[in-house]
């Protein structure tokens, strides 16, 4: 049942059962991520991915099973305080925040590295929230610069095309300095330039900055190059593990995805 | 820095183009003036909670309401001077907001609506029949703030103290939302789960906002009691809610200088149109049927589309 319980598991989850109504969304899955690794989740539409990065940061509640993270159990946590612990997401409906410009999106990342700064501070504008409020906002440019959306820092993140906004998003999560990003379907609606840039990001943020990286994905290509290892959902249960060309051929896999002849 | 040095110029010539008003007003300009500072605060109050934060909070009357009895019934019962019975009114609307919020901010939007509502009926009927204490349906007057022995006692000098509690207010206001706590309130007003993935506690910032509402609404409702000089129950109902909630959508949901252009219409309007008293709330409600037609984000929108200038808020502070 728990053999994903390993030691030095930097973010692991326990037969974790989730249900809606009649519906087994995630039967006893068991996953486990280590520090600075890249793993793909990926699986058909309705398989579970969503529902798995949901009850990972705290969105949905499990039934049965745990969510650990640094050692301590996460489960019971609500989605800001997962957050806070700096397991950072993306949502797959572009979680972009239409009323606000891309600077103040990417903004609201930075939002976990301000709480020294207080509603005094603010209020009375003192010295500590100006220091403050220009390195996030120096910062922020500097994310929105390295995720390539400069020219549009200051429109609404309404008016962005979907490949924009996925940008927008990814700045988001990059500038809160996660230690595990979820990312779902963060390549959908992406050109191929934007595509490639994106995997570079990300893979740079794994290897110099540390960070463990969750990724679920329908687009293949992308999958396989930025992850190192793979884990196959299919209704709601882990279906196989390893090594993308490891997956790339394994026979349950390819049934899942094309289905028996 | 050189837009420092413009923006001070701009604020100092603004503060003091403000402070020369009563030497331009008789009695009655000053009087409307004076309302429409008191209107402005209400609303801007309700502006955070509604416009900024998304919460259908409707308890701007009887936040005002709460701040009018509390600031009148502490000078005449207990004989405070003014500006202790202010402190004490905003105090009352702080404690009212955050139960309000315990109770209310765990529902859903149409119940939290309803509920805030009801707070704000409720309230009104207890300055109705809670006559020992309120004066009952009928009011009370108000007597003339005093400061060091100098008398508030005309409408010039009663906007002086209008003017520098709205300025205070609205200052600390204008920097709060141009900051994290800003960004937070419009996050959580976009995408609820989008803020929270930003380590924002939804719950807590509603709860801010409801807070800042309630100290808005209170601070308004005292000094509108002594820019009335008399209060009554009827001053804080749904007619009052209309009104609040009509400024905050001709502005624009949610801006600054929307807000106090709409609040200097929306008091202006029924003076004008005096003669028709008994249409009023006619008015006001075909005012907000047009504005959802023809320009759901009021002046402020009007201003986006049509001004070669574009001025949008920003939510973050100059630095």
């Amino acid at each position: 049942m728990c053999e994903s319980k390993r030691k030095g598991d930097y973010f692991h989850s326990e037969g974790v059962v989730v249900n809606f109504g009649g519906l087994r969304a995630l039967n006893n899955v068991s996953l486990s991520v280590g520090e600075n690794e890249i793993r793909g989740l990926i699986g058909p539409n309705g398989a579970g991915k969503s529902t798995f990065f949901n009850v990972a940061t705290g969105y949905v509640k499990a039934s049965s099973g745990g969510t650990f993270f640094e050692g301590e159990n996460i489960s019971g946590l609500k989605p800001h305080e997962v957050a806070k612990r700096g397991i950072i997401r993306t949502f797959q409906k572009r979680g972009i925040l239409p009323g606000l410009t891309v600077l103040e999106n990417v903004l609201i990342g930075y939002h976990r590295l301000l709480p020294e700064m207080k509603l005094w501070h603010i209020g009375l504008r003192l010295k500590r929230f100006k220091t403050l409020e220009k390195k996030a906002i120096v910062e922020a440019l500097e994310v929105i610069e390295s995720v390539g959306l400069r020219d549009v820092s200051d429109q609404l993140a309404r008016d962005l095309s979907f490949g924009q906004q996925t940008l927008v998003e990814i700045g988001r999560a990059l500038i809160s300095r996660p230690k595990l990003l979820l990312l779902d379907e963060p390549a959908a609606g992406l050109s191929s330039s934007e595509r490639e840039h994106v995997s570079r990001l990300l893979k740079r943020l794994a290897h110099s900055h540390g960070v463990s990286l969750i990724i679920s994905d329908h687009v293949m290509d992308f999958v396989m190059d930025v992850c190192e290892n793979l884990s196959v959902l299919n209704f709601g249960e882990i279906l196989a593990e390893g090594p993308a060309d490891y997956i790339r051929q394994h026979p349950r896999v390819l049934e899942a995805y094309i289905g028996t002849g | 820095m050189n837009w420092k040095m413009r923006n001070w110029i701009i604020w100092v010539g603004f503060v003091a183009g403000l402070v020369c008003i009563p030497l331009a007003t008789n009695n009655y300009y000053q009087y409307i003036i004076n309302l429409i500072f008191v209107n402005f605060l209400v609303a801007l109050g309700l502006a955070i909670m509604l416009g900024y934060c998304g919460q259908f909070v409707f308890a701007s009357a009887g936040f005002m309401g709460i701040g009018a009895y509390t600031a009148g019934l502490c000078m005449v019962h207990l004989g405070m001077p003014y500006w202790l019975a202010l402190i004490c009114a905003v105090l009352v609307g702080l404690v009212f907001a955050v139960f309000l919020g315990f109770i209310g901010l765990r529902l859903s939007r149409y119940y939290l609506a309803i509920s805030t509502m009801a707070f704000t009926l409720a309230m009104r009927f207890f300055y109705v029949n809670a006559k020992v204490v309120t004066f009952g349906p009928s009011g009370f007057n108000i007597p003339f703030p005093k400061l060091f022995g100098f008398g508030f006692n005309t409408d010039r000098r009663v906007y002086y103290i209008v003017l520098f509690v709205v300025l205070i207010l609205a200052i600390l206001s204008r920097n709060i939302l141009r900051s994290k706590v800003g960004r937070a309130f419009v996050a959580i007003r976009d995408n609820e789960d989008v803020a929270a993935a930003g380590s924002i506690s939804v719950r807590q910032y509603k709860m801010l906002a409801l807070a800042m509402g309630g100290v808005l609404g209170s601070a308004a409702g005292a000094l509108y009691c002594v820019v009335l000089g008399r209060i009554t129950p009827e001053e804080f109902g749904m007619g009052a809610i209309l009104l609040h909630f009509l400024i905050v959508v001709i502005g624009g949901l949610g801006t600054f200088l929307g807000l106090i252009i709409s609040s200097i219409l929306i008091t202006i309007l029924p003076e004008v149109l005096r003669a028709f008293a008994e249409l009023q709330e006619v008015l006001y409600g075909g005012i907000i049927i047009l504005i959802i037609l023809f320009g759901p984000e009021g002046i402020y929108g009007l201003v986006q589309k049509y001004s070669p200038v574009k001025w949008r808020e920003k939510m973050y502070g100059d630095v």
